[in-house]
């Protein structure tokens, strides 16, 4: 394989990476959000979380608290901007992050544009999350009508397998 | 539609990667990313806003003050569309753009947020150090701009976050 066509799948490979953590959270598909990470990978939220916490840790953070209040969510992933050096690699990845809340009958939405800095490791030909650091620059959160048909719409899909039945193609669970 | 070939693949990789040095370099403030992107005669024009077209290496320079009157910034760039032209050394490209910008308020602890959608229609060509942006237009669809409290200590993160350097400690001896 050419150094042109590796680098591109290595890249490829790393944004499947990050999508699969994106997607494992915003589906709540939790097998498919620690498929992103290598054992012992580390998640950092500063100003938030400084010192780094397992990514399993932080999983059941995410689909224990988090969970209880948050209707449905999105992590649109953009601008991945990578550094490859061998087996390592460095990505630098703008994100918009869309959160709905509900709780007491009322809801809220917040909006977060940030950075995800990712160090990734490739061990037995996979490319895994080391270490992963959740930057905010920003986050608004806004009461909001939860009207239907939306509303219902929104609950009505919330625990969809939208993975169900697809081809296992790239062999992650 | 036709099938894409692998030379266009490649070549929608590297301009790709033009369009995200773009916006890296204005959001985290790394203008050694700028460097690379447009061609020596490259120009930015402004449909239908109260601005002067300019060369890419001016407009840089523009960012840059720009940059040192905010808190952070974001230009998520989405769905891009790729026209080549027949000789492969040619291509338009025309991408989705979310932006948000934090600023200073007048009043301690509140923030100007400036949000809005954009287009950039990028007319891109292969030259002898790979393909680089020859002209590029940027469309406004809609700018928000309000005011809003922010937690003193999210506001120091942000802070904290847009003076770090994210690749500094990242080499490839590291």
């Amino acid at each position: 394989m050419s150094p042109a066509w590796q680098a591109l799948r290595d890249r490829a490979e790393l944004q499947d990476c990050l999508t699969r953590y994106a997607q494992g959270i915003d589906q709540r598909s939790w097998p498919l959000y620690d498929s992103a990470f290598h054992a012992g990978a580390q998640v950092e939220v500063p100003g938030y979380m400084d010192t780094g916490l397992g990514f399993v840790a932080f999983r059941e953070m995410l689909a224990g608290t988090f969970d209880e209040l948050r209707l449905s969510g999105q992590h649109l992933l953009g601008n991945m901007h990578a550094k490859i050096h061998g087996d390592r690699a460095r990505a630098v990845t703008e994100f918009l992050a869309t959160t709905l809340e509900e709780a007491g009958g009322s809801a809220s939405r917040e909006v977060t544009p940030g950075l995800y800095i990712d160090d990734f490791r490739r061990q037995d030909g996979e490319w895994r999350i080391v270490r992963h650091v959740i930057v905010r620059k920003a986050a608004d959160n806004a009461a909001l009508p939860l009207v239907s048909p939306i509303a219902d719409a929104v609950r009505a899909t919330l625990r969809t397998d939208w993975l169900a039945g697809a081809a296992s193609h790239s062999g992650h669970s | 539609m036709p099938q894409i070939t692998d030379d266009e693949l490649l070549a929608r990789a590297e301009i790709s990667d033009l369009l995200v040095r773009y916006g890296q370099a204005q959001d985290q403030d790394e203008w050694s990313l700028y460097e690379d992107i447009f061609t020596q005669d490259a120009t930015i024009h402004f449909p239908g806003m109260p601005m002067e077209s300019r060369s890419a290496a001016e407009f840089g320079r523009f960012l840059q003050d720009f940059n040192k009157t905010r808190l952070s910034g974001q230009h998520l760039i989405g769905n891009t569309l790729y026209r080549f032209g027949e000789d492969g050394a040619h291509a338009h490209v025309v991408s989705e753009v979310v932006y948000i910008t934090l600023h200073p308020a007048e009043t301690a602890g509140r923030v100007r947020r400036v949000r809005g959608n954009a287009l950039y229609s990028d007319r891109a060509v292969r030259t002898s150090e790979g393909w680089r942006i020859a002209r590029r237009d940027i469309a406004q669809k809609n700018v928000e701009i309000d005011e809003g409290d922010y937690d003193p200590a999210l506001l120091a993160a942000i802070e904290s976050a847009a003076a770090t350097r994210w690749f500094d400690d990242f080499g490839a001896g590291a």
